[in-house]
């Protein structure tokens, strides 16, 4: 269960602010109309977010964070979704038929339209001065790297995923540190270890997005 | 040679015929004597001055693949007096080419592409393109006379695969991290004018 009682502002990671945008309707080749979003997170991030606004807190973010959404994630997160089997099913397109791009670009335009338009929001922020310490985004690295490296936390890592996290994944921790705010993550790579970062000192706190279902 | 050849042009003679082109800014080429004076010449050689380029005559239509030289082959003689109802129907059929060609150019570019990581202006670009290939298609469909169209799309397209080719020239620097603000304005100009005349709807109105 979540707690936000004494948080003025709480953090959101990319995967977050994605599912903040990440709604929209495409019809497909018989005429149905097929919802495109990323269940359970959209519906769960949504009302994460109403309950924030409703209890007048702020969500932020970092530029950093927020530009590679704009130029890199949103497409990437598109391209995965139109690359599932049931959403290619309810399309009716056939195995194997190419996602028509001029439809993936219609999805990623109007989607990058919700997030443009999310940083006028009064309830969201955009830090565009953080910048985090060089020598703590390299011990947070070796954190990272010594943990992997240890055979029984191992497995606890995402299989076919880099064991270090991007450098602006790092910076929303160590943000989490420097700012005194919770970090809402729906990243494995961030949350799972989140006791660790906050007992070495390298965030304050981390909660799940998961953790959100329900919050006191 | 190939001067000479842009600014001359040889009179229609039983023995000297020429090319004449029908594409603006296609230079003319020759093609070599009639030498026994049949009017019929089968093989015969033309140097062409641009790759991609259609040329008639009043024997024929040629293509052009490169520029080499290229083996035409053209009909008897007889049919000069049909010469203008050909050239109309030549211009049509000109036409069609060009779109033709820009749509296999189009489908290379977005091949091309497919190799840079996925980002906003990779989706973009190849969206963009593909909703101009769309575009050229319902164009040859519908046989509107308006070629304005045509010609911002082909635009479009040569600035998009100038972009390709430049930016492959510094591969250490992110296609995903380029302003490409300028194309998408461009695009969606396109967009509106495709609109505008009734060739296709705007991107949001298109489904799968």
């Amino acid at each position: 269960m979540a707690s936000f009682t004494g948080y003025k502002k709480v953090i959101y990671d990319a995967n977050c602010i994605i599912y903040l945008c990440f709604k929209t309707e495409e019809q497909g080749k018989s005429g149905n109309l097929v919802v495109i979003d990323s269940p359970p997170f959209t519906e769960l991030t949504r009302r994460l977010t109403e309950y924030l606004k409703t209890y007048n807190k702020i969500v932020c973010t970092l530029k950093l964070v927020f530009d590679e959404i704009a130029s890199l994630n949103l497409a990437e997160a598109v391209k995965e979704r139109t690359s599932d089997q049931d959403i290619r099913d309810a399309l009716g397109l056939s195995r194997g038929e190419i996602f028509p791009e001029h439809i993936e670009y219609k999805i990623v335009r109007n989607m990058k339209k919700k997030l443009i338009k999310l940083q006028y929001e009064e309830w969201f922020e955009i830090d565009p001065n953080y910048l985090a310490n060089p020598q703590s985004i390299s011990e947070v690295r070796n954190f990272f790297r010594a943990m992997f490296n240890n055979p029984t936390i191992q497995p606890r890592f995402k299989p076919h995923k880099p064991p270090i996290p991007s450098r602006p994944d790092i910076s929303l921790i160590l943000y989490s540190r420097d700012t005194l705010f919770p970090l809402i993550s729906n990243d494995r790579h961030i949350y799972e270890f989140k006791e660790e970062l906050a007992n070495s000192n390298y965030t304050h706190k981390i909660i799940p997005l998961q953790e959100c279902n329900s919050i006191e | 040679m190939l001067n000479e050849l842009r600014n001359t042009e040889a009179k229609l003679t039983e023995k000297s015929y020429y090319w004449k082109h029908l594409l603006p800014g296609f230079p003319i080429a020759f093609a070599e004597e009639d030498i026994d004076n049949t009017g019929i010449i089968s093989g015969t050689r033309v140097l062409f001055t641009e790759p991609q380029s259609t040329y008639f005559s009043p024997w024929g239509v040629g293509r052009s693949f490169s520029t080499e030289v290229v083996f035409i082959r053209v009909s008897s003689m007889s049919v000069m007096p049909s010469f203008i109802r050909r050239k109309q129907e030549s211009k049509i059929d000109i036409l069609k080419d060009k779109i033709q060609y820009y749509i296999n150019y189009i489908e290379d570019i977005i091949d091309d592409m497919e190799q840079f990581e996925v980002s906003y202006n990779r989706t973009m670009m190849r969206g963009a393109l593909r909703y101009c290939s769309i575009a050229l298609k319902a164009f040859a469909e519908k046989k509107l006379q308006d070629e304005s169209i045509i010609n911002r799309i082909s635009s479009f397209v040569q600035k998009s695969r100038n972009l390709y080719q430049q930016h492959r020239k510094y591969p250490d620097n992110p296609f995903s991290r380029l302003d490409l603000q300028y194309f998408e304005d461009l695009f969606e100009s396109i967009e509106e004018a495709c609109h505008q005349i009734g060739l296709l709807p705007k991107l949001e109105n298109l489904s799968l």
